[in-house]
């Protein structure tokens, strides 16, 4: 993954766990971060496979713990 | 960048409509404008459409008041009592609970015509209530012993789907995946295209109420080229080449004229201009197919209202066709009752548009009335509708662009391109001098500097847009604009980055034309002088920069990589 990507995925991570100024996206993680609820998850799900043009399925999105876990996901994908 | 594929892996389909990145850069960039308030009906999640739909709201200019339905409560909400506007995002289960893939294959054989009954009583429902319908048509499960029976079944849906006069979305739009997963049926590719076309929907007029005026633009519309920097043998409309869509559009709108919309241009440009294709016999309408050409430099939102006003019809009644987003953007924020539709530049795209226009208008029958409504309109009309009221304010529009300014200093090599600008230009043109190489080079030996500028938003690069020439005594000689980036407020950007820097010009040599208007009113600013018997108009840079200070702020500005001088 690029710096470009790394980027673009931390701008993801403010706007659909709605992060406030200065958070450290890297930090996020459910039952950490009060709004990455269920619904969160699925935006997230929708939002890199709209922004990065892959295909999350099932068992990779239940992998989406963290911003490093997701890191991984996508690299495996070959976003 | 807004409508390019999205770089596709494993046969993932390409992005259609705004990217996730784009829409939140075009969020965060609002500024805010009047509510667009609906009920987004739709017996899915629709939390993965919310950023797209704030973003094709903020892009028409308004802010997004959404409110949606619990999930799986669509029939008890068909059966309760309209709660305002309302966008209807259907899919054949919605019309016909049994397809629902989520509810697996029926265990008894199914009724296809009880099934269509009870689907057509949906649509009724759907009718009565005034509501803006989508239809997603996507695929049934295979409910008969034959596939024909499956397929026909969904060709039914279809058509009952179309009775409510709804908008018919790509079949790609669906995706099982995340449907079975999360009950979002969107497809992620598919969020933005749909969110634009459930915002357009919210912001038109409600199905059943055809439109009565189409408005158009002239150039790149109902003719390709610019006639005011083209001319006369610069624009085509004909049935060949690089005019034929031109001249389709011109057939559908004399079809639309033969069934009763009165036809309607706006144009900013010299009435003479605007006229001139018209009265050289170069387009299939005619003048007098047209209620009226509004020729003028004033907002197309004032003529638009204007026009209105003289025809005494309602704002909703009126249909509003350009190739440019600024111009419809500032329509679609100060008119939001006006249908806008956007002309396609690549010709692949001109049947979804024409089916969008011929839908504004569809009506059941014509009458004799109809027919000669447009000649009754003409006497009530006295020609030219001067039009001199103010327009929307861009600002939030013009953030969201994503402008990109690249300032070039064409001083010492490269400058091909920047005398060519001053030698085509016409309307934003400081006096209509053509230069010769040579000229340049001469005043670049003496001390002066010539300016470029390139452009580049999220609609693509617009190239070299923009000439400076600044002679040795700080007097500048040319100044032109190229009118594809006009109300960007370029001018003011470049203008204000020189006087930052102690580079702008202290005058400009200015000279009236027939074709510079843009130019006279930009030079109308209390910054400039008044000018001298030799035309030079003293500039105040200081004052200009304090006037404009916002407008270098809707640019991200690239500075010249290496400044020779």
């Amino acid at each position: 993954m690029t710096s470009q990507q790394f980027d673009q995925l931390a701008t993801i991570f403010r706007a659909v766990f709605r992060l406030p100024d200065g958070a450290d996206p890297r930090a996020a993680a459910p039952g950490v971060t009060p709004t990455w609820d269920s619904l969160a998850h699925v935006t997230l799900v929708a939002a890199l496979e709209n922004e990065f043009g892959v295909s999350i399925d099932p068992g990779d999105a239940l992998r989406l713990t963290s911003f490093e876990e997701t890191l991984a996901v996508l690299a495996e994908l070959g976003a | 960048m807004t409508t390019r594929p999205a770089p596709a892996a494993g046969g993932t389909p390409a992005r259609a409509g705004l990217g996730f990145l784009d829409a939140h850069r075009i969020v965060a960039a609002f500024a805010g404008g009047p509510p667009l308030a609906f009920l987004l009906a739709t017996s899915g999640t629709p939390d993965t459409l919310s950023l797209f739909l704030r973003a094709a709201a903020a892009q028409r200019g308004r802010s997004l008041e959404l409110t949606t339905l619990p999930f799986n409560t669509l029939g008890q909400a068909l059966l309760a009592p309209p709660t305002g506007r309302e966008v209807w995002l259907l899919l054949p289960w919605d019309l016909a609970p049994e397809t629902d893939w989520r509810s697996g294959l029926p265990a008894i054989d199914l009724d296809a015509d009880a099934l269509l009954a009870r689907a057509d009583d949906v649509a009724r429902r759907l009718v009565a209530r005034s509501a803006r319908v989508l239809y997603v048509p996507a695929p049934v499960p295979p409910l008969f012993p034959e596939p024909a029976a499956t397929a026909a079944l969904e060709r039914a849906l279809l058509a009952v789907a179309r009775s409510t006069g709804a908008v018919v979305l790509d079949p790609e739009s669906f995706a099982l995946g995340g449907y079975l997963q999360s009950g979002t049926p969107i497809a992620s590719a598919h969020l933005g295209a749909v969110a634009d076309a459930i915002v357009a929907a919210a912001a038109g007029a409600a199905p059943g109420d055809p439109a009565k005026v189409l408005v158009t633009d002239l150039d790149n519309v109902l003719w390709r080229g610019v006639i005011g920097e083209d001319g006369l043998e610069g624009i085509a409309c004909a049935p060949e080449g690089t005019g034929f869509p031109h001249f389709l559009y011109q057939t559908l709108l004399a079809k639309l004229k033969r069934e009763g919309a009165l036809l309607a241009a706006v144009s900013r440009n010299d009435a003479e201009l605007a006229l001139m294709p018209f009265r050289a016999g170069r387009t299939h309408l005619a003048e007098d197919d047209l209620v009226a050409i509004v020729a003028s430099y004033s907002a197309k939102s004032a003529q638009i209202a204007e026009l209105a006003r003289q025809l005494n019809l309602g704002l909703d009644a009126f249909v509003f066709v350009d190739d440019n987003p600024i111009e419809l953007e500032e329509v679609a924020a100060q008119l939001p009752a006006v249908r806008c539709v956007r002309f396609p530049h690549a010709a692949d795209e001109l049947p979804r548009v024409f089916a969008e226009i011929a839908g504004c208008f569809a009506r059941a029958s014509v009458t004799a009335e109809d027919r000669e409504r447009t000649a009754m309109y003409r006497r009530r009309l006295a020609g030219m509708v001067p039009a001199d009221a103010e327009g929307a304010d861009l600002t939030g529009f013009l953030r969201g662009l994503d402008m990109r300014l690249v300032l070039h200093d064409r001083s010492m090599a490269d400058r091909a391109r920047a005398v060519q600008l001053i030698n085509k230009t016409n309307q934003f043109n400081a006096n209509g001098r053509r230069v010769t190489d040579e000229e340049v080079a001469a005043v670049l030996a003496a001390g002066g500097a010539l300016w470029g500028a390139t452009l580049e938003d999220r609609t693509g690069s617009h190239g070299e847009i923009l000439a400076l020439l600044v002679d040795g005594d700080g007097v500048a000689r040319s100044m032109v604009l190229s009118c594809r980036v006009f109300q960007r407020r370029v001018e003011h950007a470049v203008l204000q980055w020189l006087a930052e820097r102690g580079r702008a010009p202290r005058a400009f040599a200015y000279a009236e034309t027939p074709r510079n208007e843009p130019f006279r009113r930009f030079v109308a600013d209390p910054a400039f002088g008044a000018a001298g018997g030799d035309g030079v108009l003293a500039f105040d840079a200081d004052a200009f920069r304090h006037a404009h200070a916002d407008a270098l702020r809707l640019f991200s500005v690239r500075e010249p990589v290496a400044d020779p001088r």
